[in-house]
């Protein structure tokens, strides 16, 4: 029974260091994209990033971001949707974590088309 | 390369292609293939080895086997799913293929659903997502109901749907794109069949390389809704202990990923006989099998060490991302560029370890620590939500 509990234990906190590890690599990339950002480039920028991703990235990303441009940050679809809409027109920039591109590929196949799309 | 068997059916409908690298334990699928729905006619079984091993579990199925084929690949040579894929898409005299798990349960309906799915549309990519059952207990593998499989240990099952179907946040990494994935020969033969570049050698690999090239070509992705393929628990699945090329830390292949984000259809590397079906050619299938296998790569693939990753290798891709910057590699130059970049910023150097080097020298100072807080805020934020707001959920829920 104990080695039961053990092996539930196990294996729950070796999802919880893998699941983190894969967020907290993503979020790196993200950053060091922000950091080499050129400035002139598109003055709006949108970053996809996951759900925890997000709640650091938008307290923090704006203040970061060496080009200078209006930073939005979004984590679903949705909020993406909305975010593609508000922008129409104006030169921007989609970057998101490689891993994600799995989860929004359908939205922002029209970024790709459009080049505007940055994959960190 | 040797035959054990070669197919005699003269026109079926539907090729299933299935593969092995002697380490199948069951072919339990051929039995379930017994009872199938429609006549035997309308389908043939190609099973593809890579290496010389006869399997002492397929002997049982062998009047069920269409075409057998050894490839004889050297011991020393790590597997290459890919190179079996292209020389079942050689083989194959169905208009339609099948690649999918050779250890997995099927219903009655299974072939029924795929051609009737193909008869409405041709132009798809069609794959059936795999319930999965862990319990220990029903290996060896021991004929289950599907019900016991649905049942107790089963890890995806939602109302009779697998999770991977309904989920629409994050399908590519929730679906089993390994289990069944079915097209049109030609189409596939028109993309370039399966990628045999040395990034898919190991376990990171998969159909879904042809499936996202197929889906860049126009076609649709569609996955079936009621018919599924049934998994159980047996050991070494999932690739435990296999080399491994490059992924996205999900077990999915990041150069798949980056023909999905580039559009790309052709395959990186495009193997020969697929290229002269392809082009037209049509020689006869003994002249096709001479050119299936690439000597030089067999060599490549050889000198990939066993079980090990592509990173601990030293060994990269022609194209990666490293700190904000993509890497690439042309003729014998790399290139860095900052993914937001103005056009021109650039470093180039003739080793990947210089120009690493030079992005590392070129970072803000702030970014290391600020990356560093970052995983510290995942890690809080996964404790936060397992510990607090999914105890608060399950409060709810119970009141």
């Amino acid at each position: 029974m104990f080695s039961a509990f053990l092996r539930k234990w196990r294996h729950r906190t070796d999802f919880l260091a893998r699941e983190t590890a894969y967020e907290a690599r993503g979020l790196a990339s993200l950053l060091a994209a922000l950091a080499f950002a050129s400035a002139g480039k598109e003055p709006i920028l949108i970053l996809v990033a996951a759900p925890a991703q997000a709640r650091f990235l938008s307290r923090i990303a704006p203040r970061l971001c060496r080009a200078s441009c209006d930073v939005r940050v979004v984590a679903d679809l949705p909020t993406l949707d909305q975010c593609l809409s508000d922008v129409a027109g104006q030169p921007t920039r989609v970057l998101l974590a490689g891993e994600l591109y799995a989860r929004f590929h359908a939205r922002l196949a029209a970024e790709v088309r459009a080049g505007t799309l940055a994959v960190a | 390369m040797k035959f054990i068997k070669r197919s005699t059916r003269q026109q079926p409908r539907l090729s299933l292609i299935l593969l092995d690298w002697s380490v199948r334990e069951s072919f339990h699928l051929l039995q379930y293939l017994r009872q199938q729905t429609v006549p035997r006619d309308a389908f043939e079984v190609i099973i593809i080895e890579y290496y010389d091993r006869e399997s002492p579990a397929l002997r049982e199925f062998a009047g069920d086997v269409d075409t057998w084929l050894l490839l004889e690949m050297p011991r020393d040579c790590l597997y290459h799913k890919h190179l079996m894929y292209n020389a079942g898409i050689v083989l194959a005299r169905g208009d339609i293929l099948m690649i999918g798990d050779s250890d997995a349960m099927v219903r009655p309906s299974f072939v029924a659903a795929i051609l009737d799915a193909f008869a409405r549309d041709s132009k798809q990519v069609l794959h059936l997502d795999q319930f999965r059952n862990h319990r220990r207990d029903l290996y060896p593998f021991s004929y289950p109901s599907f019900d016991e499989v649905l049942g107790e240990g089963c890890v995806n099952n939602r109302g009779g749907k697998t999770a991977g179907v309904l989920d629409t946040e994050d399908p590519i990494h929730r679906r089993n794109y390994g289990a069944c994935m079915c097209t049109g020969r030609a189409d596939v033969i028109a993309i370039g069949g399966a990628d045999e570049h040395i990034d898919y050698l190991g376990h990171i690999c998969g159909p879904y390389d042809m499936t996202f090239r197929l889906v860049n070509r126009g076609y649709r992705e569609v996955w079936h809704e009621s018919e599924f393929t049934y998994h159980t628990w047996h050991p070494g699945q999932a690739g435990e202990d296999n080399y491994q090329g490059p992924h996205d830390g999900r077990q999915l292949s990041t150069t798949a990923l980056e023909a999905l984000i580039s559009g790309r259809i052709v395959p990186l590397v495009e193997n020969a006989a697929i290229a002269s079906l392809r082009r037209g050619e049509a020689p006869a299938e003994d002249v096709l099998l001479a050119r299936l296998i690439d000597p030089e790569a067999v060599r490549r693939w050889q000198a990939a060490p066993q079980r090990a990753t592509a990173a601990e290798t030293g060994r990269a891709p022609d194209r990666l991302i490293y700190r904000g910057h993509t890497l690439e590699r042309r003729g014998g130059t790399w290139t860095a560029r900052p993914v937001l970049a103005a056009p021109g910023d650039l470093y180039e150097a003739a080793e990947l370890a210089r120009v690493k080097a030079m992005i590392d020298a070129a970072a803000p100072l702030w970014l290391a620590p600020v990356s560093a807080a970052g995983s510290l805020f995942m890690l809080a934020d996964r404790l936060w939500e397992r510990m607090v707001v999914d105890r608060r959920r399950a409060a709810r829920a119970g009141r």
